[in-house]
């Protein structure tokens, strides 16, 4: 139950003047990154991009912004927004941002993991804040343009400036994340929580999954077609949806009865497995929470194993037998780091259109 | 075994060109397969009866017929009714009007798989089941993506059954991905084994992971963001079938593939548990004993027992108050459900016992 009440910020509490004459510094210009830089410009603020010379640069210059070194737009900025992966945020900082940053500064980071753990002390001068948009880079534009907003997670770490709080709400409304809603999460919550999603959830959903196909597979049904049933045919993507708009507890009402019945008949069966791991998310909880996993990831081995394990996965147990069934459902091997394009005027038109049909699907059964 | 994969230049459609199609019903799917047939040049009326659907194909522009005159003008007629009309509709509109030169189409075969209803031998029966929402068989018709297909032969009296049935899987769109043979059995099998045990596991790892979370005191508003209103996992399940199960992986950081793939082990020690339990399910859908329940309680009370129970314990109250807070408003699909009075349910055995064991089992939530 609900003890502690929980802090969520929307516009009415930011007052934008506060980061008048300002200037926000980008260091990092990834998907986050540029929908972030992009998002405020557009609603009034200056921007500079801190980026070294790779094909993000470029990226940002054809989006109109001045790019300088990492160096000097922390030199240029008041407000820095630090969004390169975390795997080399300390490096970076104590070779180029440390040396250069000054009073009267703000840190902003989307992600707690470094700060949570102690494994990046910023110097006590400046304002340390966490925005960090529970929401996927494309995603925080699109919701940005089509005014929807999305939610964030929130924080003052460190108030040097003794307006850390108000110029950290100003900044989620030039972000668009005010819109749906802000929530007050510390840099270690945000940590734990998306660490757990990625170590407790994750690979428990991944195991229900498998051992879901693997026993189809293993009574004989055409591997393509349970692939196509589990995964391809969007079934899982539409639970997700559902599950979003009608809430966990209640979702299966948006499937026809049998369907219901199924489901309710047989979740009393897992009772015991679900059991066991919840148990198991529940050490690995703890153990990401003590700093145990944070201090095991720094160490080499862990690098080493990580090599090791990447090696195997997509050649061991199930990656093979996917492989093969993609390749015979003519399913294109698809490039990974292919730049992610904005939709263009068109392609929105476009899409209008066929929503406005679509629209018609809404309010009726599927039979 | 050989999958028999299907695809656009294996039909020829113009051997139902001329033929009138009626398609029974007139939801999602009978909508979009109807639409994209007629956009396919075909000549499809609709057969139905309820009004609110009728005003609805008659707003696409649809010739709208009763069930059994559709029956008796159609040569191809598509069975797409929702469960609880099926067979009686079926018994009384449907089979005194079709004769041995009529071809019936059905969208799942549960129907035939498990005996529920009965054909004359001398028709020709086809299996077309697109494995995509309504919605979505008219959205990739029209931008031309295309979906997949599950499609088979139940029997078959004329020569021509599998070349008709290609040809309307090709018109309704089914055959631009690919449409993979199956028997109705198969399709019926892998459509209640992926619900029941898939979902009915998912939905307690999921309630699990937020339970753990909020026992250990993380705010249950940024719990659910992260777990579900973030739409993240939306997003993953999209790269797991535009890439790939293993390869969507490299989407995430470096830290999250090592949490996932070293964490990833420890649960290998639950898969024994899992597969024996999917065992049963398995075994007990293959042998017809679910439909048989289903099919023997489907008018009783006892899914709403069950529902009374699994839709009011404190963790539905925890997520109403997060949803409120959020200011989310949750659509109610269905009003409250009313069960009988407790001396009632008494009376009868299945249902008593359906009362005090679900009872006893949400209670723990």
């Amino acid at each position: 139950m609900i003890n502690v009440k929980t802090n969520i910020y929307y516009e009415k509490d930011a007052d934008l003047s506060i980061l008048k004459n300002k200037i926000v510094g980008m260091i990092g210009y990834g998907n986050q990154g540029r929908s972030q830089a992009l998002n405020m410009r557009d609603f009034g603020l200056e921007v500079i991009v801190g980026n070294r010379d790779d094909e993000y640069k470029k990226m940002a210059e054809n989006d109109g912004f001045k790019v300088y070194s990492i160096e000097e737009a922390v030199k240029r900025a008041d407000m820095l927004f630090y969004l390169i992966p975390d795997e080399i945020m300390n490096e970076v900082f104590e070779q180029k941002i440390l040396p250069n940053l000054h009073e009267d500064q703000s840190i902003i980071f989307a992600s707690g993991y470094n700060i949570a753990f102690d494994l990046l002390k910023p110097p006590e001068f400046i304002d340390v804040l966490l925005i960090a948009p529970r929401m996927i880079g494309i995603g925080v534009r699109e919701r940005f343009l089509n005014k929807k907003g999305y939610f964030s997670f929130i924080y003052v770490h460190q108030n040097a400036s003794g307006k850390a709080k108000q110029n950290l709400l100003a900044l989620c409304k030039a972000l668009g994340t005010l819109k749906l809603g802000a929530i007050e999460v510390s840099f270690k919550q945000e940590a734990v929580l998306d660490l757990f999603t990625e170590q407790g959830y994750g690979p428990a959903f991944g195991r229900v999954l498998l051992e879901t196909m693997t026993i189809l597979i293993k009574a004989g049904y055409p591997v393509e077609a349970v692939l196509i049933e589990l995964i391809l045919s969007g079934q899982l993507k539409s639970i997700y949806k559902n599950i979003t708009e009608y809430g966990l507890s209640k979702y299966i009402q948006a499937y026809p009865k049998r369907t219901q019945y199924g489901i309710l008949r047989n979740e009393i069966d897992y009772k015991k497995v679900a059991e066991k791991i919840a148990n198991i998310q529940k050490e690995v909880l703890e153990h990401i929470a003590s700093g145990g996993f944070a201090e095991e990831w720094e160490k080499w081995f862990s690098k080493v194993k990580f090599k090791v394990i990447k090696f195997f996965a997509p050649r061991v147990g199930f990656g093979p037998k996917e492989k093969k069934v993609r390749k015979k459902l003519s399913l294109p091997e698809v490039d990974l780091f292919a730049e992610v394009a904005y939709p263009t005027e068109e392609d929105i038109k476009n899409s209008e259109k066929i929503q406005e049909e679509l629209k018609d699907f809404e309010a009726y059964s599927e039979y | 075994m050989k999958t028999t994969i299907f695809r656009e230049n294996d039909a020829d459609l113009s051997l139902v060109k001329d033929k009138v199609i009626s398609v029974i019903g007139y939801g999602n799917q009978a909508k979009a397969q109807a639409l994209n047939m007629r956009d396919s040049e075909l000549e499809v009326i609709i057969g139905i009866t309820d009004e609110k659907y009728k005003k609805r194909s008659e707003r696409d522009g649809f010739e709208n017929l009763s069930i059994a005159e559709a029956v008796q003008r159609g040569e191809f007629i598509f069975l797409l009714l929702p469960d609880k009309d099926m067979s009686e509709s079926f018994e009384t509109q449907v089979k005194p009007h079709f004769n041995e030169k009529k071809t019936l189409i059905f969208s799942e075969g549960y129907y035939l798989a498990f005996n529920i209803i009965e054909i004359p031998k001398d028709i020709d029966v086809l299996l077309i089941s697109p494995r995509a929402l309504g919605e979505v068989v008219r959205k990739q018709f029209i931008n031309k993506e295309g979906f997949f297909t599950f499609i088979g032969i139940n029997q078959e009296s004329s020569l021509n059954a599998m070349n008709h049935l290609l040809a309307l899987t090709k018109a309704i769109g089914g055959l631009k991905q690919a449409a993979i043979k199956m028997t109705f059995k198969q399709q019926s099998i892998l459509k209640l084994f992926s619900e029941q045990a898939f979902r009915a596991a998912f939905n307690q790892v999921l309630m699990r992971s937020i339970k753990n979370l909020e026992e250990a005191g993380y705010p249950p508003e940024a719990i659910y963001i992260e777990l579900i209103l973030s739409e993240e996992m939306i997003y993953t399940v999209d790269k797991m079938i535009k890439v790939g199960l293993i390869k969507q992986m490299n989407f995430h950081s470096q830290t999250s593939q090592y949490g996932s793939l070293s964490r990833g082990v420890k649960y290998s020690k639950v898969g024994g548990d899992i597969e024996k339990i999917h065992k049963i399910f398995l075994e007990n859908i293959e042998n017809g004993q679910f439909s048989e329940e289903w099919e023997q309680y489907k008018n009783t009370q006892k899914l709403d027992i069950m529902k009374k129970f699994a839709f009011n314990t404190n963790f539905s109250k925890l997520e109403k108050g997060i949803y409120k807070n959020l200011n989310y408003s949750i659509p109610e699909i269905q009003k409250e459900l009313e069960v009988s009075s407790k001396e009632q349910i008494n009376q009868n055995q299945e249902l008593k016992n359906t009362y005090e064991t679900y009872k006893k089992f949400y209670n723990q939530f």
